[in-house]
């Protein structure tokens, strides 16, 4: 058992995210009102992985951008930290990543990064915060393209950018809406190494929305499964699997039996 | 490795630069050649008049001794063209950008604007002429009404254009509305602004010709409309070609500057063209 494992199953761990009795209604006022999440009770502890999973339309990104305060969830609470999401978002404390890069075209790589920084009403032409994103441009394996325009990267490397970005400013909690979707599923693997190795590294609090489950049974220390309309928690799976994991981990036999009683339940609720 | 690819892309443009000139420019300049011999045949062929149509020598040869005296009033109506074109575009713009923000304001007086749009810049020239008598203002006013509202309408839609996911990021990363506008919707907008200066260029020549026929006593409008009078043929070409080749030159410029400013917007065209 690792330290790392031992510290996730103690009882006195930190609790981060508290999600409590959460709902989203879009279009309420209008004759067709749509229940996208329905009482999602959730507990999330520091430097926890946790993965979100379900079949489309099951309400994942909706839970997420409430996290984020990005949207507004119509009932109950998110307290991250002791304070609200909107006071977190505004500490910096969080830091969402997109389905897409969402990189500015008109900035190089490096003032793409610098961005959070210059928006917290740093100095960026401080050689120490430039430092920093250096810094950050190479832990995703950036190094050499501060100066490129996006136009000129592929879309993995793109992604790298993106992460960079969300990671510059030392936030405490990532919130990542499927970021590798868009990629091929070649790159979309190398991305999740990279994740991984960088969630060892640094070890945050993550909730990572994916379609993916061979993906989220990899990465997570819980798997959240959401049923679709009205999205409600319909399962916490714990991975009990030893850290740090490899690509070997994916031939283990708890491995694949993960996987595929969590196939097994996301396709039964896609049924409904 | 993307950067040598690159390098190796602009050595080969270089290279191809000039074949890629002349294939650009054969067909409109065969089309020149032969468009102009058949006008020049058409008219010793038919024997018509001067004063109804002059060859094309003619009318370059008629330039000798005429110049000095074309630059006074081309000068003129350069001054009030281009003064119409930035008031237009400044007032266009900004007040774009204001509606674009504001989308109170933008429901509230947009359904105006498209009234007053559809209104002829001709109809509003004896009231300006009645505010601001016969002189270079109701001029410049004309010139600044034709220019204002292409540029009213590209800039609402180039300071919406910021897509959602963008506008997401930017509130995930506490920004404030302005860092939001100056930081993204502004650099967003910009292939609109320039759409909206090219296009208004032309439209700045038609409000400045039709401000002198009305309240001009010089420039190349107030030429034009003299000419006509006289039947002096010859100096209404003159006039329409320095026209043609200040307002060609003008939008020329344009697009070099936008190409070098914009340099990341290879997907779009950008902008909306009315």
């Amino acid at each position: 058992m690792s330290l790392d494992e031992a510290h996730m199953t103690s009882t006195n761990q930190k609790r981060m995210i508290d999600i409590d009795g959460v709902g989203k209604m879009y279009n309420p006022e209008t004759a067709n009102p749509v229940q996208a999440l329905n009482n999602i009770n959730i507990d999330i502890y520091e430097n926890e992985f946790i993965s979100i999973i379900g079949p489309s339309g099951c309400g994942k990104t909706t839970l997420l951008k409430c996290i984020g305060d990005i949207i507004k969830p119509t009932s109950g609470e998110i307290n991250i930290g002791g304070g609200t999401a909107a006071e977190a978002r505004q500490s910096s404390q969080l830091s969402f990543f997109f389905q897409e890069d969402v990189l500015l075209p008109w900035r190089s790589v490096m003032e793409n990064v610098l961005l959070p920084l210059e928006i917290q009403d740093e100095d960026t032409s401080n050689p120490e915060i430039r430092k920093q994103a250096k810094d950050i441009i190479d832990t995703v394996g950036l190094s050499g393209f501060e100066d490129s325009s996006p136009q000129q990267l592929s879309g993995g490397m793109r992604q790298r950018v993106a992460l960079a970005r969300g990671f510059v400013y030392d936030p405490q909690i990532f919130l990542m809406d499927e970021p590798f979707a868009a990629l091929d599923e070649l790159t979309r693997r190398k991305m999740n190494r990279e994740l991984l190795r960088i969630h060892q590294e640094i070890q945050k609090t993550t909730i990572f929305v994916t379609h993916h489950i061979a993906e989220a049974v990899w990465l997570s220390d819980r798997v959240i499964v959401l049923s679709p309309s009205p999205g409600e928690v319909y399962d916490i799976v714990e991975i009990d699997l030893p850290r740090p994991r490899t690509e070997d981990t994916r031939g283990d036999q708890e491995f694949v039996e993960y996987e595929e009683s969590l196939t097994e339940t996301v396709m039964q609720l896609d049924v409904q | 490795m993307a950067t040598e690819t690159s390098n190796k892309a602009s050595t080969q443009n270089l290279g191809s630069k000039a074949g890629e000139i002349i294939s650009e420019y054969k067909y409109p300049a065969v089309f020149l050649v032969v468009f102009v011999g058949i006008w020049t045949f058409g008219v010793r062929i038919y024997s018509i008049p001067t004063y109804v149509l002059p060859t094309p020598l003619d009318i370059l040869q008629s330039f000798q001794g005429e110049l000095s005296n074309l630059w006074r009033h081309t000068r003129v109506t350069l001054l009030e063209a281009f003064l119409g074109w930035i008031l237009g575009n400044m007032i266009g713009i900004s007040l774009g950008a204001v509606m674009a923000e504001f989308q109170a304001l933008k429901r509230s007086i947009y359904p105006y604007m498209v009234i007053l749009r559809s209104l002829p810049v001709i109809a509003f020239a004896p009231l300006l002429i009645i505010w601001m008598g016969i002189n270079q203002g109701p001029i410049i006013a004309a010139a600044t009404i034709t220019t204002f509202f292409p540029s009213l309408v590209n800039s609402i839609a180039g300071f919406s254009s910021t897509d959602r996911l963008t506008k997401e990021l930017m509130h995930s990363l506490n920004a404030s509305r302005w860092e939001v506008f100056r930081k993204v919707k502004l650099y967003n907008a910009l292939p609109y602004i320039f759409s909206a200066l090219r296009i208004s260029v032309a439209l700045t020549f038609v409000g400045a010709v039709v401000g002198e026929w009305l309240a001009g006593n010089e420039g190349l409008g107030y030429l034009i409309l003299v000419a006509n009078n006289q039947l002096a043929t010859l100096l209404l070409f003159r006039a329409l070609l320095v026209i043609g080749i200040f307002s060609t030159a003008w939008f020329g410029l344009l697009v070099v500057v936008e190409s070098y400013l914009i340099d990341w917007d290879n997907q779009s065209g950008g902008g909306a063209t009315r």
